[in-house]
């Protein structure tokens, strides 16, 4: 596969692979065949600018940064050195891991709204005095297969039917631990078109998406953190807002801070994806404080 | 056969890794301040694991050609200055010139004089456009720097890569005009890397005043005596920088202000990209740099040499694409891991 | 199918791990086992097809129709048929057709694979052979990485989750439990899918099928009659890499085979009672369902997790528990689906085996003729 000939043939194809493209899916190789140096590879099926595929190693440091529709960029580097210590070189494409979106997809009329952060962190509490003190703000109904959640604004739905919604396309949707929760893009569409800004309640992956769907500059997020000066503080404050909610079975409210110590993870790996963190000790306080924060960002932007 | 030739394009490419001198004295136990005083070198770019001086030399001609729009065709002859070809045997200008799509007639060796390869190449290209052998060439500087673990040199030896598109001065694409280049020749062993060894030796002190002070005055001297100006006349100075202390002692000995270093110093931040090195800091200067302003620009060698050219901008300079990808700091463990 | 091809003996060895046997000694067994099984003269065999994938990458043994052909006293004439884990599909297929013409009136058709002999790193390199060697393997890509990429894209298009596609391996696991020849005879539970070590993300050790060495042999006439016939064989292709595919969440091959055979056979997927699909990779045996018109597009998962009652699926446990000595399997599905018409006296079985990422497909469809018609 790499001998002196075939590299030299595969020379001429590489050139023409050296253009942009989008990430239709993605694997990483456990074990790579002979031949290639590194045990572990990170590979991606591409769908180039000139409507050809490829599949190709990606340079990303790490798989939890890559969504299927992301944009790559090419470049050319080292693939393998072959028996013969003949360098191979090839087109790998390079994913930005700090996912700074540029072309939304959807034309998009305003702003999102976006609290993000572990269940139980308050966001809903939150997002309902957000919709009391702003005239502008209104609340989107969140869809999701988690049996058991009996929030406001929360449908739980099928997973069928769910499946269903995806296919359509009219859903911007993340799965945590084998469970679907998701925006209607009409829903969030809707809320524009009546002058207002559409205010979500997510976890970092849906954050993620939603970036993808509408462009990273269209998402306001806010990061909540629960009070505390360490992550055991943090989580025991959780674990206490969730039991004392009574909606909760234990068995779901131990589920969620398991979910809570990941999610506090990736929001201070991600911190890209949120453009201002704050603690929730006192939601009044928090409430005011986001809404001065918005009407800044809203009437720089009207300037 | 025009008179002069002059830059047409010019592109430039680091990596995203970066690792800083404080990181690398916590890892040897060292105190990082007196290095960063020292040095003057807070951090220092880093090449990935599948990148190498030929990757990197792609990218930043790949920029010179597509941001300054020039027909790669055009280009009949591509040297390249390196201290890490990647091989021994089978120039990295042949798989350049081909990668790039240059003209097939192209002529084409690699060259090697320490960290002066770059300005070497630069040389040569500026006489095959002035003698009319070629109407284009590609004069490349590029290094993936090797240092030694817990040797000085592992605050500096960085990796990178520049292109310069050499034409004819009277082509409308001419953005900066050679008006003169000298060398300076000698064998003085300060630093040397034997056949076969993975990473360079030097020697101290000695590296010092009989290798870079000496050959850098002596050729700057040289310059200022057959070009008829003085220490004031340029208005960007761009000097090799091994450290950030070298060339601000030198400066400050022929006359130089912080004024006139200020645009092409870029070592603080990036190190010593080696043949990279000063035609790193001569892209910065070439996008700030206004029309007619002058630079001054002195590459050195170990082993030892240096080039020294005076040049003319022939225009207003302008940005070139910026690169956006976040950098990315490393451990020292991390940082070992991608030089093996 | 213009001629009455009937299957007249069948034979398989255990599909496992056999450090003491060779592709020979492997081949010989089944053969062996067909014609103790079998109402017709071992002189009667006028051709003999083998079907294998791997002999000369991993064994340097090619002319392995040569080898077969010894075994017989009157050394028919015999020569390999391949398609990469199709070859067994393709075999029978290219039997067949060689039975329709009138020229071969009794066709042995052999399918072995020895793959323990060669180590891990060479199996993985000689498997992607089966893809486009230019393309697809210089980027590192594994065939289990190839069907990574497919179940990521089927994840995304149709939201099934990595809890539900564990059940498509504790499904098949089950059904070994009942089958003698099975590599594998211990059940496993959904979770010990997704727990055990990753291969290529999403896909897990146990998502995937073994390595494995065997062999199965099926004899089949115009000459003699019995209980079961081919009622249809289709082969179709498709693009090798999926590069160049449009979609590569559903097998365009499988889809074109199947539906020539539904045709060819006179009946639709509802008459159906007993499938053996290739569930390479757990994914796939999802997609083969859909693609079977057994399930509807992103719905493939629920039988494993609620078996129908109206069809089976893989009872001898599939690719997955049963094993998978590449060039073996085709001929493997059809011994079992005909073993399964008849144990139960039902009337319609279908084998589905493909190759490479479906760039080829075969899929015969078995009458039983039960006694209610008779």
């Amino acid at each position: 596969m790499f001998s002196s000939p075939a590299v030299y043939r595969s020379n001429q194809q590489v050139r023409r692979n050296l253009q942009a493209g989008t990430l239709s899916s993605f694997t990483v190789i456990k074990h790579t065949p002979a031949d290639f140096s590194e045990t572990e590879r990170i590979i991606g099926l591409i769908q180039l600018a000139d409507g050809r595929q490829v599949v190709a190693p990606l340079d990303v440091m790490d798989i939890k940064y890559i969504t299927i529709g992301q944009k790559v960029v090419p470049r050319l580097r080292l693939n393998v050195v072959n028996k013969q210590g003949l360098r191979v070189y090839d087109a790998v494409y390079e994913v930005c891991d700090k996912q700074e979106y540029n072309e939304p997809k959807q034309k998009t009329l305003g702003y999102i709204l976006a609290l993000t952060g572990p269940v139980g962190v308050g966001r809903n509490s939150l997002s309902a005095i957000l919709c009391k003190i702003l005239d502008r703000a209104e609340k989107v109904v969140l869809l999701t297969t988690q049996p058991g959640e009996k929030r406001k604004n929360t449908k739980v739905v099928q997973k069928s039917v769910f499946a269903d919604l995806l296919k359509t396309k009219n859903l911007v949707a993340a799965e945590i631990n084998g469970q679907w929760f998701g925006y209607k893009k009409s829903d969030i569409q809707k809320i524009w078109e009546k002058g207002k800004i559409p205010v979500v309640v997510t976890d970092v992956a849906l954050l993620r998406a939603l970036a993808a769907e509408f462009g990273r500059q269209t998402v306001l997020s806010f990061g909540l953190l629960p009070p505390g000066n360490n992550k055991r503080k943090m989580l025991s404050v959780l674990y206490s807002r969730l039991s004392k909610a009574e909606y909760y079975s234990e068995k779901l409210v131990m589920s969620y801070v398991k979910q809570a110590d990941n999610v506090l993870k990736t929001m201070k790996e991600d911190s890209s994806l949120l453009d201002h963190t704050l603690v929730n000790d006192n939601l009044d306080n928090l409430a005011s404080d986001i809404s001065k924060i918005l009407g800044q960002w809203l009437n720089k932007e009207a300037v | 056969m025009p008179e002069y030739s002059a830059i047409v394009g010019f592109g430039s490419y680091l990596p995203v890794f970066r690792i800083t001198t404080e990181e690398i004295a916590k890892h040897w136990q060292q105190e990082a301040g007196q290095f960063e005083k020292g040095l003057g070198v807070k951090e220092k770019t880093v090449a990935g694991k599948e990148e190498d001086a030929f990757t990197m030399a792609f990218e930043a001609g790949k920029q010179a050609i597509d941001f300054f729009k020039i027909e790669s065709s055009r280009i009949s002859a591509v040297f390249t200055g390196s201290e890490s070809h990647p091989y021994a045997v089978k120039p990295t200008s042949g798989m350049l010139a081909a990668a790039l799509e240059c003209h097939p007639f192209c002529h084409s060796a690699d060259l090697e004089f320490a960290c002066k390869a770059g300005t070497a190449a630069m040389q040569i290209i500026d006489s095959m456009v002035r003698s009319g052998q070629v109407d284009y060439g590609l004069a490349v500087g590029t290094d993936k720097a090797q240092s030694k673990p817990g040797d000085a040199l592992e605050y500096t030896a960085a990796a990178g890569a520049t292109a310069f598109v050499l034409g004819p001065a009277k082509d409308k694409k001419a953005i900066c005009r050679i008006e003169r280049t000298i060398s300076f020749t000698t064998d003085t062993p300060d630093f040397w890397r034997p056949q076969g060894a993975k990473h360079p030796e030097h020697a101290g002190r000695f590296t010092g005043e009989p290798g870079y002070f000496h050959h850098v005055r002596s050729t700057i001297k040289g310059l200022f005596e057959i070009t008829k100006i003085k220490a004031s006349d340029p208005d960007h100075v761009v000097l090799h920088m091994p450290n950030a202390k070298f060339p601000a002692t030198i400066a400050r000995e022929l006359g130089f202000t912080t004024e006139q270093m200020k645009e092409g110093f870029i070592v603080p931040y990036i190190g010593n990209t080696y043949s990279a090195c000063s035609p790193l800091g001569l892209t910065r200067v070439l996008q700030k740099a206004k029309k007619n302003q002058r630079i001054l620009l002195c590459s050195y060698g170990s082993g030892a040499g240096c080039d020294a050219f005076l040049l003319t901008m022939l225009k207003d300079g302008k940005p070139l694409p910026v690169d956006e990808r976040p950098l990315k700091y490393l451990s020292y463990a991390a940082y070992r891991s991608l030089s093996l | 199918m213009n001629q009455n091809i009937f299957i007249i003996g069948g034979g398989q060895t255990t599909f496992g791990e056999h450090w003491g046997k060779s592709l020979k000694d492997l081949m010989e067994e089944a053969v062996e086992k067909a014609l103790n099984n079998s109402s017709g003269n071992v002189l009667d065999i006028d051709l003999v097809i083998i079907s294998n994938m791997l002999a000369e990458q991993c064994g340097r043994q090619a002319h392995l129709g040569a080898i077969a052909s010894a075994f017989f006293p009157h050394k028919p004439p015999a020569f390999r048929v391949e398609a990469a884990c199709g070859s067994g599909a393709a075999a029978l297929h290219t039997a067949c057709g060689l039975l329709e013409s009138g020229r071969y009136k009794n066709i042995l058709v052999v399918g072995a694979e020895k793959m323990t002999d060669a180590s891990n790193e060479e199996i993985a390199s000689a498997l992607m052979g089966a893809a486009d060697a230019e393309k697809d393997a210089k980027s590192g890509l594994t065939f289990p990485g190839i069907f990574a990429l497919i179940a990521r894209r089927y994840m995304y298009e149709y939201g099934l989750s990595r809890s539900d596609l564990n059940y498509v391996s504790a499904y098949h696991h089950e059904q070994a439990m009942n089958n003698p020849y099975a590599q594998f005879h211990r059940p496993i539970k959904p979770e010990n899918v997704s727990d055990s070590p990753l291969v290529a993300d999403p896909l897990h050790v146990l998502d995937c099928s073994p390595i494995s060495d065997g062999a199965a042999a099926v004899l089949l006439s115009t000459d003699a009659e019995s209980e079961v016939s081919v009622a249809a064989s289709q082969l179709a292709a498709d693009n090798v890499s999926i590069t160049e595919r449009e979609t590569i969440t559903s097998f365009l091959a499988s889809r074109e085979a199947a539906n020539r055979a539904y045709e060819e056979a006179g009946i639709k997927p509802s008459n159906l009672n007993y499938i053996e699909l290739h569930d390479c990779f757990s994914i796939a045996a999802v997609i083969s369902l859909e693609d079977l018109g057994l399930a509807t597009p992103g719905g493939g998962v629920e039988y494993f997790k609620r078996p129908s009652n109206t069809f089976s699926v893989n009872l001898s446990g599939g690719l997955k528990a049963c094993g998978h000595p590449v060039g073996a399997t085709g001929i493997k599905q059809i011994l079992d689906v005909s073993r399964q018409l008849k144990t139960n006296d039902k009337e319609w079985g279908l084998a589905q085996n493909f190759g490479g990422a479906c760039a080829t497909c075969g899929v015969h469809i078995l009458h039983h003729h039960t006694e209610s018609e008779v």
